[in-house]
């Protein structure tokens, strides 16, 4: 696995979602209240949409176009009505700079 | 496909021959199969909507003007892109669990036993309760419906009653394209907009926009104010909105879809249920099962939603349906859900008919096949019928309360549907109830 810089903590001042591509794999980045950065597929498994522009609802991302929900700890659906879970990358945050394992 | 074969071969006066036919010169095509339809949804270049097309103008350019101007081309429902994007997003915290939930267990289930325990509190003159399920179950959603839009002054009898007494003529201004005499169809629905927006909308708008200046000012906070469609209309949230017209066409094409289509869904059915029983005894133990009830009401919307035989796309690009026949940029397609939701080899052999203990499709399409659509347009309220774990939501609770009463059709009074062009049904009529009078065994529980 390779482990890459894609964003650093002090991106997150606005928004909690952000999507980040590494060789090609679009990503979203969730940051929770907690502080935690969590890593899944960009990609809802429903309708192929971007799931960093949807809402982060406590530990879920909710899609912005149908509302299906997945937990960003573990890529399970948390909301219909997609059916399949995403994919989760593991994270690394080292002096404010956020890595992806892909 | 055949089907799209031979009606373009009609349209345009071809016999069928090997020699391709040139669909770009036919008025529409048909697209039939689940394979076919859910490709072409779920691309994001093959097709487009087209209120236009929904709305029939072609073949009706008046009706069809009135219906997309008055009922449709103002609604996300019927615009794509970001505009469409913005508003589904901004609406989507609505229909979230723990906002149904609140709905269900605030609003839905107490109307709806309070409505049961004054309506069933006595039998008839001949010892029979009856009351007529089309109203029973309007004027529960209305409460639903009245959350989701944000209207105020919803705490009487008469103010209910005067709402319920929009939702068909709006439901029916929104789809005229497949009603006989739109003419009628349309007077009503406009007389019955316009009262809506007097009496309901307006009233609700002012009060919204009083509420965003108390927020704005730091006099209230955000939370006091439950979120709904016009919280989000007064405070800005999508530039379309800004025009009160528009916002108003958002409020009645919600209102219409979900009072209309949850009231026909749970109807159909207690309908086919009443058929299912006759001839599966062995299955009434289950009437008040929730899982039951639920396979139940999913079997009605494969069959039956949205209650419209099909739906309209304007295709973009060329392509090749399943059968080998081809579509064409520029060309109408009437996506059939009826049909494509009868596949055998998706929902088995017994596919045309109900059947609640149907096997779940092994390939992963759900229970209700298309029978809410699919792609960026698939049905906002899908969450709100089988609720956000798939367990079910309130339409199942309000099924159960029902069969728990007992009711079934009053067999003395047959229920009444509008009055459809019948053109456009050729797999099966899909009644639209204005009325469905059911008798109760129980009375009052």
């Amino acid at each position: 696995m390779a482990k890459c810089p894609v964003a650093r903590l002090a991106d997150f001042k606005e928004y909690p979602l952000r999507r980040v591509e590494v060789d090609g794999i679009p990503i979203c980045l969730a940051r929770l209240d907690s502080g935690e950065v969590f890593a899944i597929s960009d990609v809802c498994s429903h309708e192929e949409i971007e799931l960093s522009d949807g809402e982060l609802d406590g530990e879920d991302v909710e899609c912005p176009a149908h509302g299906s929900r997945f937990n960003v700890r573990t890529g399970a659906v948390s909301g219909l009505p997609a059916s399949e879970p995403v994919a989760t990358y593991p994270v690394k945050v080292e002096a404010g700079e956020i890595f992806v394992e892909v | 496909m055949a089907e799209a074969t031979g009606q373009m071969a009609e349209a345009t006066g071809h016999a069928e021959t090997a020699e391709p036919v040139d669909g770009a010169k036919c008025p529409f095509a048909r697209v039939s199969t689940l394979e076919d339809v859910s490709r072409l949804l779920r691309s994001k270049t093959a097709v487009t909507h087209s209120p236009d097309l929904f709305a029939s103008r072609a073949s009706d350019e008046v009706n069809g003007e009135i219906n997309v101007r008055e009922f449709l081309a103002a609604s996300m429902m019927y615009t794509e892109g970001d505009s469409h994007r913005l508003r589904r997003k901004l609406l989507n915290p609505l229909v979230r669990a723990d906002a149904l939930q609140g709905i269900r267990e605030d609003v839905v289930l107490p109307e709806a036993d309070r409505l049961m325990a004054l309506w069933l509190a006595e039998p008839d003159a001949d010892g029979v309760y009856r009351l007529d399920l089309i109203e029973f179950l309007e004027r529960i959603f209305i409460h639903f419906t009245a959350r989701l839009i944000g209207l105020i002054g919803m705490e009487t009898d008469e103010r209910l009653a005067l709402m319920r007494s929009f939702a068909g003529p709006l439901a029916a201004g929104t789809s005229s394209g497949f009603l006989a005499d739109r003419d009628a169809v349309n007077a009503r629905a406009l007389a019955a907009k316009q009262r809506y927006v007097e009496e309901f909308f307006t009233p609700s708008l002012r009060w919204h926009r009083e509420m965003r200046a108390k927020i704005d000012a730091g006099q209230i906070a955000d939370e006091e104010v439950p979120s709904s469609l016009l919280k989000l209309v007064a405070a800005g949230a999508a530039p379309e909105w800004a025009d009160e017209s528009n916002a108003i066409v958002e409020s009645t094409l919600l209102f219409a879809a979900s009072v209309g289509t949850s009231t026909q869904s749970i109807v159909h059915t207690i309908d086919f249920l009443q058929a299912w029983f006759a001839e599966h005894p062995e299955d009434r133990q289950h009437a008040g099962d929730p899982t039951f009830l639920l396979h139940c009401l999913q079997e009605t919307i494969r069959l039956r939603a949205p209650f419209s035989p099909y739906t309209t796309r304007l295709s973009l690009e060329q392509n090749r349906l399943a059968d080998g026949s081809t579509i064409y940029p520029g060309q109408e397609l009437h996506l059939e859900w009826v049909k494509a939701n009868r596949d055998a080899v998706v929902f088995g052999p017994d596919a045309v008919g109900f059947n609640p203990n149907r096997a779940t499709p092994a390939d992963g399409t759900p229970r209700y096949g298309l029978g809410f659509g699919l792609g960026v347009h698939q049905c906002y309220g899908l969450r709100v019928v089988v609720g956000n774990d798939g367990s079910g939501g309130a339409h199942v609770m309000l099924l159960k309360k029902l069969m728990d009463a007992g009711v079934r059709p009053d067999p003395d009074n047959p229920p009444v549907g509008l009055e459809k062009d019948m053109d456009k049904f050729d797999v099966e009529d899909i009644p639209r109830y204005i009325k469905y009078p059911a008798v109760f065994d129980g009375g009052a529980r």
